[in-house]
Formats: structure tokens, sequence, C-alpha cells
């Protein structure tokens, strides 16, 4: 696969986290931070809050990814260790399956797209592929 | 870092802030995903032990081998990291424009007219661009460029510099860490430089052979003046001398001597038919008159080698006017070769063939002798007839075919230009 498929695959996984990362958090923070706080079923308002942030600077740098930017690979680098940190306590302690599955999804992706990110392509270039 | 003329270290300078800030942003990068690859490891670890809200009593030999597993991984990861994350923050995002720009910049502040050649400051450009230990440019044999020493623990990455198929150079570099070698991100910034690079060394050896082209035309020409002032002065100059101290001699002789006065005039034409001569032989170095009195195809027709045995024939019958220093350098490159062949080939033919297309001169003159020895080592007569069609920008080749064939080609722009 070449570095720039690569890179195209990771901003396209980046971007659609992101944005359901983000898109998630919306939908649940207008009830409300105590609502959300005293709920036992939901993330405490603060991850909420941090999730729509991150969410969006996650979409941005996914475009940036896209582009070829070298500061949409670094921010996507830190979101997605982020997420996947964000991720992790939801396997176990997410209080519906679905809960648990979509971290583990969430998770799984986050880990791929930093594969992605930082797979290094280092096939042999001949002399005629260099001076051409 | 940049190093001051008095040999301090310039810590402010903003290329070595913009370096020290790219190797902190590395570190912290490396450092921030390796500490989430621990703590994800740790967590997953955890989780298969049963990890869960119920269950918050975690075996002890899950912590044992959550660390052990990240210990024996730490180390690959980390090496993996720190190439792959060097390879973002230093490695060539883009098209490469930015890097051609500068070292276009570097070449446009350094070379000054006539371009001088290339130095360590386009290596070293090179080198900061990549964060690379060791950049060398080498020209040929010789090394034009080099910034750091050769890491004798990694591979180079050699980058061949060619402009129009010849290869001019080598660009090589050093990867960032020992047993590693560069990406192909890196590898294809670097083809793209060394394009760059190939243009400008193409240039400087054609500024450099412009340069001796000139000084060779200023020669030739100051050997000219002085073999026609020698002739003038050695030759020319003494005889019209002694013709005068003898006629002199013969008006003082005339009443006294008449038969004396007679030898002497007599002896003053034959010396007056010789300076002729001279000045004929001066005029005919100059410019061959056969040309301005016969043409080229028939100044050819009669080369004294054709009254010698040798058949020479000339095509076409009519040549379309030529610039007067092609005309020039034709006849003597023809008169060589057809000197050659009736003096070594042992043949009985010589057959010149005249070619004028839009752009150039092809002029081919066979001979259907034993040919040249192979291989060929070039006397006086072939490597004149270079010279004389290198004067014009021409090329010239000898080889065999049934007799030796000398094919010269001469543009005939640079020589109206």
């Amino acid at each position: 696969m070449s570095r720039s498929r690569n890179y195209t695959l990771a901003a396209a996984l980046a971007g659609l986290l992101s944005l359901a990362n983000a898109i998630v958090a919306l939908v649940l923070l207008p009830q409300g931070a105590d609502k959300i706080n005293h709920s036992s079923n939901q993330p405490p308002y603060a991850v909420l809050l941090i999730e729509v942030v991150i969410g969006l600077i996650g979409v941005v740098a996914a475009y940036g990814v896209f582009r070829t930017q070298r500061w949409g690979v670094i921010v996507t680098l830190v979101l997605m260790v982020v997420n996947v940190l964000i991720s992790l306590p939801g396997i176990p302690f997410g209080p519906t399956a679905f809960d648990k599955i979509s971290s583990a999804l969430a998770l799984v992706l986050a880990a791929l797209v930093i594969y992605l990110l930082l797979r290094r392509d280092t096939r042999i270039k001949s002399k005629a592929e260099l001076s051409a | 870092m940049i190093v001051l003329p008095d040999g301090r270290r310039d810590r402010h300078n903003v290329r070595s802030v913009r370096a020290r800030s790219a190797r902190w942003l590395a570190a912290a990068l490396v450092g921030f995903i390796l500490v989430g690859w621990a703590a994800t490891v740790y967590g997953l670890v955890l989780i298969a032990d049963g990890l869960s809200p119920a269950n918050d009593h975690i075996d002890w030999w899950a912590h044992v081998i959550a660390v052990a597993l990240i210990a024996a991984t730490a180390v690959p990861v980390w090496r993996w990291l720190r190439l792959s994350i060097d390879d973002v923050v230093y490695g060539h995002f883009g098209d490469g424009s930015a890097a051609i720009t500068r070292l276009n910049h570097q070449i446009d502040n350094r070379a000054p007219s006539p371009p001088a050649g290339l130095d360590s400051s386009l290596a070293a450009m090179i080198a900061r661009t990549l964060n690379v230990p060791y950049v060398a440019i080498v020209e040929g044999e010789t090394e034009a460029g080099v910034v750091g020493t050769r890491p004798s623990d990694r591979d180079l990455a050699d980058v061949p510099l060619t402009y129009q198929g010849n290869e001019l150079g080598h660009l090589f570099v050093a990867p960032r860490h020992p047993r590693t070698s560069l990406s192909n991100r890196d590898l294809n910034l670097l083809s793209e430089l060394g394009q760059q690079l190939a243009i400008v060394m193409f240039a400087i050896r054609a500024s450099e052979q412009l340069q001796s082209s000139r000084a060779a035309l200023v020669t030739a020409r100051e050997e000219e003046r002085r073999r026609i002032r020698r002739d003038l002065h050695d030759g020319l100059g003494p005889s019209l001398a002694s013709m005068k101290l003898q006629l002199t001699a013969v008006d003082r002789l005339l009443m006294v001597d008449p038969h004396r006065a007679a030898s002497l005039l007599s002896e003053v034409r034959d010396g007056m038919n010789k300076t002729t001569t001279d000045i004929r032989r001066l005029v005919y170095g100059l410019r061959p008159p056969l040309l301005d009195e016969l043409g080229l195809v028939a100044a050819l027709r009669n080369h004294p080698s054709a009254q010698a045995g040798l058949t020479v024939t000339v095509e076409p019958d009519e040549l379309p006017e030529l610039p007067a220093a092609v005309e020039v350098a034709l006849y003597r490159i023809a008169s060589e070769a057809i000197h050659n062949a009736a003096r070594h080939s042992g043949g009985q033919q010589c057959r010149v063939t005249i070619e004028v297309r839009a752009e150039q001169v092809c002029m081919t003159v066979r001979d259907d002798g034993r040919g040249c020895p192979e291989p060929l080592i070039e006397g006086v007569g072939v490597a004149s007839i270079r010279e004389r069609a290198a004067e014009l920008g021409g090329a010239v080749e000898v080889f065999n075919a049934t007799g030796t064939t000398v094919r010269t080609l001469v543009p005939l722009e640079s020589a109206k230009s």
C-alpha cells in the first residue's frame, strides 16, 4: 500500500471516528451537567465536553492528513492516542454491551489510524527511480 | 546549531531554534505515544484478567504479565516509533517545493557570475532539511560538498544526479539512525533536490566549458596573429629590405656596370617572386582562395591529393550558401581526411558527401582503403579535425566501414552567431 493511500485511509477513519465522537457527545450534552453526572449509564459531563472538542479538532486534523499536511498528522496522532486512552475504560466499565463494543471498536480504529500514520515505506528504490 | 566565527555556538539562531523545537516535538511525540502504548497494554491485560465494575480484584500475576509485556515490547516499539516519528517530523511532505525553493535561494545567494563550483552550503542545506548527519555531493570523483562525518554504522542512500540522461554526480545521504534506511518520502525529496542539483552542476560545467572555449578562441586568435606577425617580420620584412638594398645598388651600378645591374635586377625579380609566394601562402592560411574562386565542392574536387592518384568524388554538385566559418572548417577537415586517405589508407577512391540540413551540416569522407587500426590511436591530423569541428560546436566520428569514414556534424546556428 502506498504512503498516500495509508494517509487517505487514516484520514477517512480518523474523520469518521472524530465525527462520531463529537455527534454522540453533542446529542447527550443538552441534558445538562447535573443530569449527566447523576446518571449511572453515561460518561461524566466533562468527558463529553472533551469528546466534543477532540471530535471537532479531530475532523480538522483528519482533513490535514488528507491534504498530507505535517500538522494534520501530528495532531491526529495525539488525538488518536487520547482516543485510545479514553476508549479503554469503556470496555470493562461501559454500562451497556453497546457501549462496551463501541469503545472497543473506537480503540481498534484509533490504534489502526496510529499504525497507518506511522507506517514507513522503506522499499528500496532503484537508482533509475531516484534519478527519474 | 550555528557555530560563530569565534567558535561560540549561536543557540538563538532561528535555524537552531527550529531544529531544537523539531527535536523536542519528536521526542515528546515518541514519549507520549509510548506512554499511551504502555497504558493500553496494561489496561488490556487487566481487562483480560476480568476487570469490570463487579470485579475490581486483579490477580497479582496479571500485573506481572502486563509489566513483562510492556518491558518486552518497549524497546522495539520505541525504535519503531522513533524512526516513524522522525519521518513525520523531518520527512518530506507534499511536493517538496519548499525545500526546492530553499535550495534555489541558496544557489542564488552564493552563485556569482560565472557560477562558482558546488560547495558545502548546499549539502548543509539538505542535511538541515532532512535532519541527517551526513550529506556528500560528489561530482565525478571529487567531493564537491560534504557535511558531517561519514558514519560507518549505516548504509548511505545514493541518489544519482543526472541531467538529460547524463550522470553528472551522486548525492550520498546517511540515514538518521544506525542500521536503518531513509524512507521513500525522504528519497522522493532527495530525488527532487537531486534534479535541481544536477541542473546546477550542468550549468556550472557548461559555464566552465564556455570559459575554456573562449580562452581557446582568444589563444587561437593570438597564435594566428603571432604567426602572421612572424611571417611578415621575419619573412617579408627582410626580403623587402634586401630588395631595397639591391635596387639602391642597381641605381648606383646602372651607369657604371650595366651587366652587373642587370644581374642584380634579375635577383630582385627572383626575390619578388619568392615574396609573392610567401604572401600567397599567408593569405591561403587565412582562407583558402580556392573557396572564393571555385566554391567548396570544386575546391575539394581539385584537392592536391586528387592529382596524386586518389580519385576524389564530391556530392552534391551544388550546395546552398554556407557561413564562411563552416565552409572553411569543412574544407580543412575534408582536406585533412583526404590527405590521410591518400597517405595511409592504400585505397583508390575517396568519396565526400555533404548534406546540409535545417540546423546542421553533415559531411562524410569515406575511403575504400584498409581502414584505421582498432583501437584507433588518434594522431595530430584527427586531433586537428576534432578541434576544428569543436570550435564551431560540432563533433567528429571516425570509424571503419569498408575503409575509414570520418563523419563531421557542424551546427549552423552557432557558426552564424
